[in-house]
């Protein structure tokens, strides 16, 4: 989803309605971010339906604190914020699978040697080892790798320099790699 | 440039956002430096891995209820909140008269007027209390803009 100055335009008129009681207003930027909203908690959390849920609280979460907006901060940067607190604060509640199990899991899938199977458990591995990284490091991987966005357009959407997206980068995938190393001996 | 410099600029050499100028510093680095060539190789790895972490496509009928249901969750917030506000008046209303008959009530002891005088202070102080230290925890919350 590119974000030129237009849409910031269109989102600041329509959020400006919307903190006057303007519901329409407020369906008008539902309707255009809840694809994003979903497929962004979607790379944090994993599961489609929980992603789903939390969508939908950060656009409530955003309309009771629309009065808190900061017009100077714009909107797709304080709904991230949001939307992304929310998937962590999930995950903060949230009993994950214990590593064990995971790593069991993924010696069961090799020995079927079923290579649909075998790729399910890596990603599963993913989400595991994506858990055990900071969250500073962890959500430019999720805007980068799997959401597919440019450095500036994170550096916009996290308000921190370009240097410091692709150092976290950096990072972040040394750890991944250091993490996901035994499992994926073929690969790595 | 020493290894170190030239690993922070790994990942953006290796997703094509780096300028020509750091490009070519790296790229000539990467002929010399086996360590960093290395590293270099298990980041496209792990690219390629994330990168087939695809979202799953959600129903058409989800989307179409999508904003009903978020309106539904804001109007049933203002209904707690305005509903809220007359059960607490309501409340206080009742209490402040009860309290009162309680207080000017000859028939009662004077005793037992202080003791319901001390429990009802006690019950104002670990409420303050409370709405204290829950304003205290939430602008030290790292996560404020979130409800639980």
């Amino acid at each position: 989803m590119g974000y030129n100055e237009r849409d910031r335009n269109i989102d600041l008129s329509d959020l400006s309605y919307a903190k006057d009681g303007d519901k329409e207003a407020f369906r008008r930027i539902v309707e255009r971010y809840k694809k994003w909203a979903y497929e962004v908690a979607y790379s944090f959390i994993g599961d489609s339906m929980t992603a789903y849920d939390i969508s939908q609280k950060a656009f409530v979460r955003v309309w009771k604190n629309l009065y808190k907006w900061d017009k100077k901060k714009g909107f797709r940067s304080w709904f991230y914020t949001i939307l992304r607190n929310l998937c962590y604060n999930y995950e903060r509640d949230t009993a994950h699978r214990g590593e064990q199990e995971l790593i069991e899991a993924f010696y069961t899938a090799a020995e079927s040697a079923d290579k649909e199977i075998l790729e399910t458990e890596m990603i599963r591995q993913v989400w595991a080892a994506l858990d055990k990284i900071p969250h500073e490091q962890r959500e430019i991987v999720v805007l980068v790798d799997i959401r597919n966005m440019k450095y500036q357009e994170v550096a916009d959407l996290l308000d921190i320099p370009i240097g410091t997206v692709m150092s976290r980068l950096y990072y972040a995938r040394k750890k991944l790699a250091d993490i996901l190393r035994p499992f994926m001996e073929g690969e790595l | 440039m020493k290894c170190d410099e030239i690993k922070s600029y790994l990942a953006g050499y290796l997703d094509d956002e780096l300028n020509s100028e750091f490009r070519k510093i790296v790229e000539e680095h990467l002929q010399t430096c086996t360590e960093c060539a290395v590293e270099l190789e298990e980041m496209k790895k792990i690219r390629k891995v994330l990168r087939k972490m695809s979202t799953p496509k959600m129903p058409d009928a989800f989307w179409q209820t999508y904003w009903e249901k978020i309106y539904n969750k804001i109007e049933r917030g203002i209904g707690w909140i305005i509903f809220s506000i007359g059960a607490i008046i309501l409340l206080a209303f009742g209490a402040y008269h009860l309290i009162a008959d309680f207080f000017i009530d000859p028939s009662i002891s004077i005793l037992v007027r202080i003791a319901v005088c001390a429990i009802i202070i006690g019950l104002i102080i670990l409420i303050v209390s409370i709405v204290r230290e829950r304003f205290f925890a939430l602008r030290h919350e790292r996560y404020k803009e979130v409800e639980r």
